[in-house]
C-alpha cells in the first residue's frame, strides 16, 4: 500500500529500514500466515497418503448430497457450493472494507467488516449444518453378515463398497480414517473462521471506537483482511480435496 | 496407478471422477489460489524480498506432495499383496521372510 517510486539502485539491504517495505506487524502475519499454510498442508498431505493406500474411498457426491430442507433429494455437493460461495462473499466483502480503509472512510469499514462477519457467521453455521447431518444420519451397512446401521464419525464409516445380500445391493463400512480426516481437517479450518469472526469482530469495534482513525490509516484491518482470505485460500484447498476429487 | 480393480458390485458406488476431470480441477484449484494470494491478499504488489521469502519456502510443498503420495500408493500395493484371500501371495506371506521379491 505505502509503497512508493522505487530507485533503480535502491540498496534494500543496507540497514535502516525494512528490506520487505511492509510494517513488522504486517510482516509477521505473512510468515504465520505461511506456517498455516505448512500445519494445513501436513494435515491434507497426511489425508493424501492414506487415502491413496486404499483400495476404496467414499464418493463425494455421495456422501455429501443433502440440502437442509430438501428431505431426501439427491442434491451432490450443492450445499458445500453454498458454503463456498459464502466464503468468497465474504472474502469479497473483506476486499472492499480494506479499500474503504486506504479512504480512511469510517462507514464504508464498519458497513463491509459487518458483512464479512455475517458471512463467517452464516459459513459456520453451514458446516454446523453438515456435521450435524453427517453425525445423525445412519445409514444401512452389512457387517459380519448382518444388516446394521451407521453413522459418520471419527470411528465409524457406512460409505463403503456396496456388495450383493440377497439378491439387492447394500452398503459395507469403508476406511475408518475418512471420518478422521473429515472432521479434523473441515474442524481445525472451521476453528480457523471462528477465530477470524472473532478477529473481524475486536477489527469493527475498533474501528467504531475511532482507534484507526486516530492513528491515521487502517492498517489492522488489512492485517484482518490477510488471515481472513487466507482462510479462504485454505478452503480452496480444503474443498478441493474432500469434495470435488 | 489410479486405476483400481474393483469387482463388479463395487463398480455400482465407484466414484465416477476421470483422471483427466481431476487434473483440470486441480489446475483451476491453483489458479483460484493464486489469484487470491497475488490479488485479495496483496503479495503480487509486495517487493520481491518479501514475495521471495514467503514463496520459495513453499515450494517443499511440491516435494511433499511427490514423496507422501508415492508412499501412500506403495502401501496400497503392499496391502494388496498381502490381503486375505489373495492366494497368489498367501503361500509365501506366513513362513518365509519376505526377502525374496514377494514385497515387489
Amino acid at each position: 500500500m505505502a509503497q512508493t517510486a522505487v530507485p533503480q539502485e535502491y540498496k534494500w539491504w543496507s540497514g535502516g529500514k525494512s528490506p520487505f517495505n511492509v510494517s513488522y506487524g504486517k510482516l509477521m502475519m505473512w510468515y504465520f500466515l505461511m506456517s498455516d499454510a505448512f500445519t494445513f498442508g501436513a494435515f491434507l498431505i497426511s489425508y493424501g497418503t492414506i487415502r491413496f493406500s486404499q483400495e476404496y474411498w467414499p464418493n463425494p457426491n455421495h456422501v455429501f448430497n443433502a440440502f437442509p430442507g430438501a428431505g431426501h433429494a439427491d442434491l451432490p455437493l450443492a450445499f458445500v457450493s453454498l458454503m463456498t460461495f459464502i466464503l468468497i462473499i465474504s472474502s469479497v466483502t473483506m476486499v472492499l472494507a480494506v479499500h474503504a480503509g486506504h479512504n480512511m472512510d469510517k462507514k464504508g469499514v464498519q458497513k463491509y467488516m459487518l458483512w464479512t462477519i455475517l458471512g463467517g457467521i452464516a459459513f459456520l453455521s453451514c458446516q454446523a449444518w453438515e456435521w450435524t447431518h453427517l453425525l445423525t444420519g445412519y445409514h444401512e451397512v452389512l457387517i459380519d453378515g448382518k444388516l446394521t446401521t451407521l453413522n459418520t464419525t471419527v470411528s465409524h464409516n457406512p460409505w463403503g463398497a456396496h456388495v450383493e445380500y440377497n439378491g439387492q445391493h447394500v452398503g459395507t463400512p469403508g476406511p475408518v480414517a475418512f471420518g478422521g480426516y473429515f472432521f479434523g481437517i473441515t474442524g481445525f479450518h472451521g476453528f480457523h473462521v471462528f477465530s477470524g469472526v472473532v478477529i473481524n469482530i475486536i477489527m469493527y469495534i475498533m474501528t467504531t471506537k475511532d482507534v484507526f482513525h486516530n492513528r491515521g490509516h487502517y492498517e489492522m484491518i488489512e492485517k484482518a483482511g490477510l488471515y481472513w482470505h487466507f482462510v479462504d485460500l485454505v478452503w480452496v484447498f480444503v474443498f478441493l480435496c474432500f469434495y470435488l476429487i | 496407478m489410479e486405476h483400481q480393480q474393483l469387482s463388479s458390485a463395487e463398480i455400482s458406488f465407484a466414484p465416477v471422477h476421470r483422471d483427466d476431470t481431476v487434473g483440470v480441477i486441480c489446475i483451476l484449484s491453483l489458479a483460484k489460489a493464486f489469484y487470491i494470494v497475488s490479488i485479495f491478499m496483496h503479495l503480487g504488489d509486495e517487493v520481491r524480498n518479501l514475495i521471495m521469502t514467503i514463496v520459495v519456502p513453499l515450494l517443499l510443498f511440491v516435494w511433499f506432495i511427490a514423496a507422501f503420495l508415492w508412499d501412500g500408493d506403495s502401501w496400497r500395493n503392499l496391502r494388496k499383496d498381502y490381503n486375505k484371500g489373495n492366494p497368489a501371495k498367501q503361500e509365501h506371506a506366513a513362513p518365509k521372510p519376505a526377502s525374496e521379491g514377494t514385497l515387489k
